[in-house]
């Protein structure tokens, strides 16, 4: 039996040395603003949430989601990555007496399609105690722990680092979510189908998506590839163009465009705009151009829509997922 | 005949918001009335700009075109430059990277690119006077 244990992570990566930010201001500027890039909604859906979805669908028995902000059924709410980090060791030690022969612990982070039948495969056929996972750029935050050779009473991802691991290689889409931009690539990709998920909604036309109850007018055009959220707003005269995703519960009003951008969750965006190459997120925006991030005070032309979403919802979310595979066993 | 001042260089603030715009306005406003102004906003500075700032910069213009003048930008920050894109009002402004540039632009033809001891013609035309006398 294979468990799993998914540490949502505020920064883009917790290994020193490897892959760290690209030191670009957008990276810089989205670290700053929103911390985890893998619980916001991309398409309909987080990544966290995704890579629990295949986690669930290879069969694992097992899947616990730790991170900031996330509730935890024996710490309470997690307040930081160390505490996650230090539950992660105490359910492995769990985990070893439940006799799993093989624990999957990532870090989110990255996006990664894995083969996880493979990788496991490939930890067993190494015979170490731990496995780590490496892309064609360097080693990714996916280690396969054997619970019963490998111990680490108190830091984990310090003791997974010095370990001698084994190497195994991902073949699927990786994205490692270091900024905005990462975020622009991963809805661009999903639409251009060059990974294996797909958007959550009704493809309406070749390449164009819609969740359930969104209201597109018809004087506004849609041009494929595109992403419209569940309850999104589309006005008069828009334009919504070039791979642009506007997420759940946003409103575009009359005669704005939108090109080569995401609007995120619960965003207002005015009238007679022109949003391109950007990434919207309330009243704030992120122009990857002239990676510039500002905040629009003006509500006429940005503001968050809904005061209810936080982004850490989308964690939640996981987590109850996770639970109920849980109760399920 | 025509006359017109020196270029007028101006630093717009670092916010431009409602408060910010009534007291620029203040500064501006004479200026806007003079005869044929010719001025240069420079934004450099500008870290954030509400609709009110956008609505300013389009009344600057408007009035210095109803009096034969011109408004340029010049030096724009990123952020000034993504809200006028976001604005639409990008093309509306001519742009220029420093505000040299900007102030050398409204004598794009300098008064001394053409003799002032000769007629503007005579290069078409040659000595239309000789001309007339030969005949």
């Amino acid at each position: 039996m294979v468990g799993a244990m998914v540490i949502v992570g505020a920064g883009s990566q917790v290994s020193e040395g490897d892959v760290g930010p690209d030191g670009g201001t957008a990276a810089e500027c989205w670290d700053a603003w929103h911390g985890s890039i893998a619980s916001i909604s991309v398409l309909g859906c987080s990544t966290v949430t995704r890579t629990i979805e295949s986690m669930r669908r290879a069969g694992f028995a097992d899947i616990s989601v730790l991170g900031t902000n996330v509730w935890n059924e024996r710490a309470g709410t997690v307040s930081s990555e160390e505490q996650a980090w230090c539950i992660a060791a105490e359910e492995l030690e769990m985990r070893r007496e439940k006799n799993l022969d093989a624990v999957i612990i990532m870090r989110t982070g990255s996006y990664v399609e894995c083969e996880w039948s493979s990788l496991i495969e490939q930890h067993r056929g190494y015979g170490a105690a731990v496995t780590r996972a490496f892309d064609r750029e360097g080693a990714l935050d996916i280690w396969v722990v054997d619970p019963c050779r490998f111990r680490a009473e108190e830091n984990l991802p310090g003791a997974l680092r010095a370990a001698k691991t084994a190497e195994s290689a991902v073949g699927g889409y990786v994205n490692r979510l270091q900024g905005a931009g990462d975020l622009r690539r991963l809805a661009s990709d999903m639409l251009s189908l060059r990974c294996r998920v797909r958007p959550n909604g009704t493809e309406v036309r070749p390449g164009l998506w819609m969740a359930d109850g969104t209201q597109v007018a018809r004087n506004a055009r849609v041009v494929a590839p595109a992403y419209i959220g569940r309850g999104v707003k589309i006005s008069d005269d828009c334009l919504i163009t070039r791979c642009s995703n506007v997420e759940a519960n946003s409103c575009v009003d009359f005669g704005t465009a939108i090109e080569d951008s995401s609007v995120l969750s619960d965003t207002y965006v005015g009238i007679g705009l022109d949003l391109s190459h950007s990434v919207v997120d309330g009243s704030e925006i992120l122009n990857l151009n002239h990676e510039v991030r500002l905040r629009i005070g003006d509500p006429v032309v940005l503001r968050r829509d809904s005061t209810k979403v936080q982004h850490s919802q989308s964690v939640f979310e996981a987590k109850e997922m996770a639970l109920s595979y849980r109760e399920r066993q | 005949m025509l006359t017109s001042g020196p270029v007028v260089i101006m630093q717009l603030p670092e916010e431009l918001n409602v408060k910010e715009v009534d007291n620029f306005m203040q500064e501006i406003g004479p200026l806007l009335e003079s005869n044929r102004p010719r001025v240069v906003l420079e934004c450099s500075q500008v870290r954030s700009m509400e609709s009110a700032g956008v609505e300013m910069l389009l009344r600057c213009l408007e009035e210095v075109l109803k009096r034969d003048g011109d408004l340029k930008l010049a030096a724009l920050s990123p952020e000034a430059e993504v809200i006028l894109e976001l604005m639409r009002v990008e093309r509306v402004f001519e742009t220029f990277s420093t505000s040299e540039e900007a102030a050398r632009s409204f004598n794009a033809i300098p008064a001394d690119a053409i003799p002032q001891d000769a007629p503007w013609y005579s290069t078409l035309f040659g000595d239309l006077g000789a001309l007339k006398q030969a005949s």
